[in-house]
């Protein structure tokens, strides 16, 4: 496969990369691994996940072809950096920003039960909905409650969400 | 009436947190009641939103612990504040208010039960049942609402506080995700 390097001039061909990496949580892991620990090494991230090395490589090189991350110095062992990613995808009246956040947000299924539920039902827009709110809420601009009548959720739910995403928002 | 006359209510916000995953939050929470000698107050209201919902069983399959807590003795469920007196109702209108203005949205979509809170604070105050009260609560439109309202009923700021959960026991803000942090 022809390793493109991607810059926000192709949108259409970084994009199908974005979805990929939306769509699986591993890879969402290892790309906000990197943007956390900038200069860090394949082996830093098999570490922290349970998989074999050779699909953190594989995944590793996608994410590089993207663009998404690079690698960050010339020796071995190769360490890499991340680059933002920040794609909006409008369809009809639904607006959605794709943003490290909400990599983040993806990620985080892999140890959190409760935005691996959340996600379960109510799916990728759920979950970009709610990341929204968790930024109002932590900037204290709504409550558990409002966002639970706002979205049709019980306030149990909410509440759960919001706190589950409060570290994402608050870097 | 606890030591030093305070009596500390908690919201659903920082409940729900608390009810997350493993019990250290929840043993946090404990462990505060403990060392201020209290008796954590929880609206009915508050108490049906946590406990509540059997569809949810996804996110805490265990029982309560809220349930377990008010066993132990360390969380009560209070009455429903008294609408019918009326600077009880007043404060929860003007709270009722503040959260709509503070969150730039209609008060339709606040309801008068979501600042039962300062309805029960203000309640303990007039009613000399407590000389002090702690207001517990991650929603900040609600806490500056109580922070912003009470001290209009005669009352000194330091009579009146307001904490979120992990200004309360920092535990409550700790990352599930810690390779995130």
């Amino acid at each position: 496969m022809a390793t493109r390097k991607a810059n926000w001039d192709t949108p259409l061909d970084t994009g199908g990369e974005v979805f990929a990496l939306l769509g699986n949580p591993r890879k969402a892991w290892i790309y906000t691994y990197i943007d956390h620990h900038p200069a860090t090494t394949i082996q830093d991230v098999v570490g922290t996940l349970d998989l074999p090395q050779r699909t953190v490589y594989e995944y590793v090189d996608d994410l590089e072809a993207a663009g998404f991350v690079e690698q960050s110095n010339d020796g071995r062992p190769a360490e890499y950096t991340a680059h933002e990613i920040d794609l909006q995808l409008v369809a009809g009246d639904a607006e959605r920003r794709i943003t490290p956040e909400l990599v983040e947000a993806i990620a985080r299924r892999m140890r959190d039960d409760d935005v691996d539920t959340y996600i379960d039902r109510h799916g990728l827009d759920g979950l970009a909905v709610a990341l929204d709110y968790a930024r109002e809420y932590a900037e204290g601009s709504v409550t558990h409650r409002i966002m639970a009548r706002e979205q049709e959720l019980s306030p149990l739910e909410a509440g759960v969400i919001l706190d589950a995403l409060r570290p994402v928002v608050e870097d | 009436m606890e030591r030093d006359g305070e009596v500390i209510f908690i919201d659903s916000s920082v409940l729900i947190s608390c009810g997350r995953r493993d019990g250290t939050r929840f043993q946090a929470l404990a462990r505060e009641a403990r060392q201020r000698e209290a008796v954590f107050r929880i609206s009915p209201q508050v108490y049906a939103e946590v406990t509540g919902d059997p569809a949810l069983d996804a996110y805490s399959p265990d029982q309560s612990p809220v349930d377990e807590a008010v066993q132990e003795g360390w969380m009560k469920v209070t009455e429903s504040p008294t609408y019918s007196d009326s600077d009880v109702s007043t404060v929860m209108d003007r709270a009722r208010n503040f959260i709509a203005n503070s969150s730039d949205r209609s008060e339709d979509v606040v309801e008068k039960a979501d600042t039962e809170i300062v309805g029960l604070a203000l309640e303990t105050l007039l009613d000399g049942a407590g000389d002090r009260v702690l207001v517990v609560t991650n929603d900040i439109p609600l806490g500056e609402a109580v922070e912003s309202l009470l001290p209009n009923y005669g009352f000194d700021d330091e009579q009146i506080t307001w904490l979120t959960g992990s200004e309360l026991a920092a535990e409550l803000a700790e990352d599930f995700v810690p390779e995130f942090d």
